[in-house]
């Protein structure tokens, strides 16, 4: 690690991940996702550019609102099933825990160092989960945006390119934008 | 004057327009037949890197356009898929149906034309993939419609396309610091996996290919024949573009037989599954699948036969799956459930509608005389030299899709006691029998569109 604080943002970065796949309540969802953003800007911040890893905590932020001003049911399908939430837990443990056991390698292949490395591959992997295990539109909408949060980390730091990077967090609000669209029950899209 | 600011910028610009004016859905429809036809025009008549002469004034017609530092350049090997899309949205703007398609689709099939062809023209290429996304988001906001459609299909294939950008874009970044040093075999063995991931699920292959048939299945017909009448043939010459422009891999003894290999499970796949498929909508996406097998196989060629073979293709390509995909709007028009039950002895009803899905789908089978069936023939004798598994796959493929056909004719031309009762309107049986008309002329004088593009096909790019 480059700096301790780091070992406490990347702690807390996974009990957040924890707390987004067990949360059963848009809100919840939303905070947890909430808090590894402003995680992932705390550590990006020692790597990036002050005003790009602004740029993408504030793109994550409208994000975040986007999704949370749609109207939508407040509790989420398949949320409070007990076994699913122990299956989802061991999915995300197993994985973090492959993870820890080829930083190394993974962190040499990459050029890239372990306060990096870590965040990155585990948010990635939250993300697939997120969209495996689930049906319902928020959740998969939530995990696309994990899955990009967590491979911005990396590109973000190779890629250094205006265009490319606008174009990303064009994508990023735009899959907010879609979320939004497809969730939006019937009678609110003849209102709007 | 640059060709990327007429033909990306320009579209986008004025699908900024359209999008304001949603309200006169005629002015709109006039704007983009207008619109699409000029740019039509334009990338047929005029070529890059000429003098445009418009009255007394002449402008210089270059090839880039740069922004934020990066430039896109469109030359005169990209202006036959130019104008094959750009005229693609000029016959889906002429065949549109106001009462079923929404107005919102003008301004987005501009916009998601600009981002497809920014896609091709972006410089360096390994940025093309977050362009693709782009074009791929704007699609789904084309295809929701209003009430309870279920979203699961559109959600498939938010999720795999999305899946697809990290993929291509990591590679991207390997590839990046190991063309410097193409004796770092794990970084390129590391880049090929995840380029062969993403290009995987951007063109639908087993066992990334479920999204496809959902999609197909949840959206309305025309919007899913205007889609994947340019998607695919935009991001096979991504894929080229990519091929080509990366040395260690153009050159690898293995690019070949994986192209032929994941054309050959691409091509059996599809016709297997459409040969046992019960819904009639699903069939066009296996329609996609087969089409896009083959067009590999082409690439897999590594010559200019088979280069010129894929383009050639794209034609008899786009005309059947409009045609299959109009066919089978105007049945979902009329509250004609699109499964197996539901189209038995449709022929009394629909003879026209019928008849334009059964000869769409015999032309992609290759049946002879029909639009596909001179590609179908001259890439079976190419392959044939070269692998004989490879053609047995081909063949199977066919003859899945094949059989496909045969029991949807026999299904919705089963003799039943219900008088004829004509339920299309004029102007559709008009468009069905043109399409049915042009896919008979294509396979009769198979010159004919050959002639028609030998003007850009001077021009089209050699891969190998």
């Amino acid at each position: 690690m480059q700096h301790w604080v780091n070992y406490l943002s990347i702690g807390m970065i996974e009990i957040a991940l924890f707390w987004l796949i067990l949360s059963s309540s848009r809100k919840s969802i939303i905070y947890a996702f909430s808090t590894i953003l402003i995680l992932v800007f705390s550590i990006n911040l020692q790597f990036w550019t002050f005003g790009f890893a602004v740029t993408k905590l504030i793109t994550g932020i409208m994000a975040m609102l986007l999704l949370l001003i749609t109207p939508a049911e407040e509790t989420l399908p398949a949320g409070g099933v007990g076994i699913g939430r122990i299956f989802r837990a061991l999915s995300l443990g197993m994985g973090i825990l492959l993870i820890f056991s080829t930083l190394a390698s993974t962190t040499q292949f990459l050029s890239l160092t372990i306060d990096q490395t870590l965040p990155s591959l585990t948010i990635l992997w939250c993300g697939f989960l997120l969209i495996a295990f689930s049906k319902d539109p928020f959740r998969i909408i939530l995990g696309l945006l994990t899955l990009l949060t967590g491979f911005e980390i990396i590109y973000g730091s190779v890629e250094r390119s205006l265009l490319i990077n606008a174009l990303l967090t064009a994508v990023y609000l735009l899959i907010a934008v879609i979320g939004s669209y497809l969730m939006m029950p019937a009678s609110s899209e003849d209102e709007s | 004057m640059s060709a990327p600011l007429l033909w990306i910028i320009l579209p986008l610009a004025i699908s900024a327009i359209l999008l304001a004016l949603l309200k006169y859905d005629r002015v709109i429809r006039w704007m983009g037949l207008l619109t699409s036809g000029l740019l039509s025009l334009i990338a047929f008549f005029q070529p890059v890197g000429s003098v445009l002469q418009i009255g007394g004034i002449s402008i210089d017609f270059t090839s880039s356009f740069y922004i934020f530092g990066r430039s896109f350049s469109l030359d005169n090997s990209d202006r036959f898929v130019i104008l094959i899309v750009y005229m693609t949205i000029f016959f889906f703007l002429l065949l549109m149906d106001r009462e079923f398609v929404p107005t919102k689709f003008v301004p987005l099939s501009f916009a998601i034309a600009a981002f497809l062809l920014s896609a091709l023209a972006v410089q360096p290429f390994l940025y093309s993939a977050v362009l693709v996304e782009l074009a791929v988001l704007l699609m789904i906001l084309m295809v929701r419609e209003k009430g309870d459609q279920p979203v699961v299909g559109i959600l498939r294939f938010l999720i795999y396309l999305s899946l697809a950008l990290p993929c291509i874009l990591f590679a991207g970044w390997i590839l990046g610091g190991a063309q410097a040093s193409t004796s770092d075999e794990t970084r390129l063995t590391a880049a090929a996996i995840f380029l062969l991931v993403g290009f995987s699920i951007w063109l639908a292959v087993f066992p990334f290919h479920s999204w496809l048939p959902q999609f197909a299945a949840t959206v309305h017909p025309f919007l899913f024949g205007f889609l994947f009448s340019i998607l695919p043939v935009v991001l096979l010459l991504v894929i080229v573009d990519y091929l080509s422009s990366l040395i260690w891999l153009r050159s690898a003894t293995y690019l070949s037989p994986a192209l032929m290999t994941i054309g050959a499970i691409m091509v059996v796949t599809a016709g297997i599954f459409s040969s046992v498929e019960k819904q009639i909508a699903r069939l066009a996406s296996y329609t996609v699948l087969l089409e896009t097998g083959f067009a590999l196989f082409m690439i897999a060629l590594r010559s200019d036969q088979g280069m010129s073979l894929l383009y050639q293709s794209f034609i008899p390509r786009i005309i059947g799956l409009s045609l299959l995909c109009y066919s089978l709007s105007i049945l979902r028009q009329n509250q004609i459930s699109l499964v197996k039950g539901g189209v038995t002895s449709l022929i009394r009803q629909f003879p026209f509608a019928t008849l334009g899905i059964l000869g769409s789908m015999l032309s992609i089978a290759g049946f002879p005389l029909l639009a596909a069936f001179p590609v179908r023939l001259q890439l079976l004798h190419l392959i044939g030299r070269t692998s004989l598994p490879a053609l047995i796959a081909l063949a199977a493929g066919m003859a899945g899709f094949l059989i496909a056909t045969v029991r949807l004719f026999v299904l919705m031309t089963f003799p039943a006691r219900q008088k004829w009762h004509l339920r299309e309107r004029p102007p559709q049986v008009i468009v069905l029998c043109i399409g049915l008309l042009l896919l008979v002329v294509m396979g009769l004088f198979p010159s004919i569109p050959a002639d028609m593009i030998s003007l850009l096909a001077i021009d089209l790019p050699i891969l190998w």
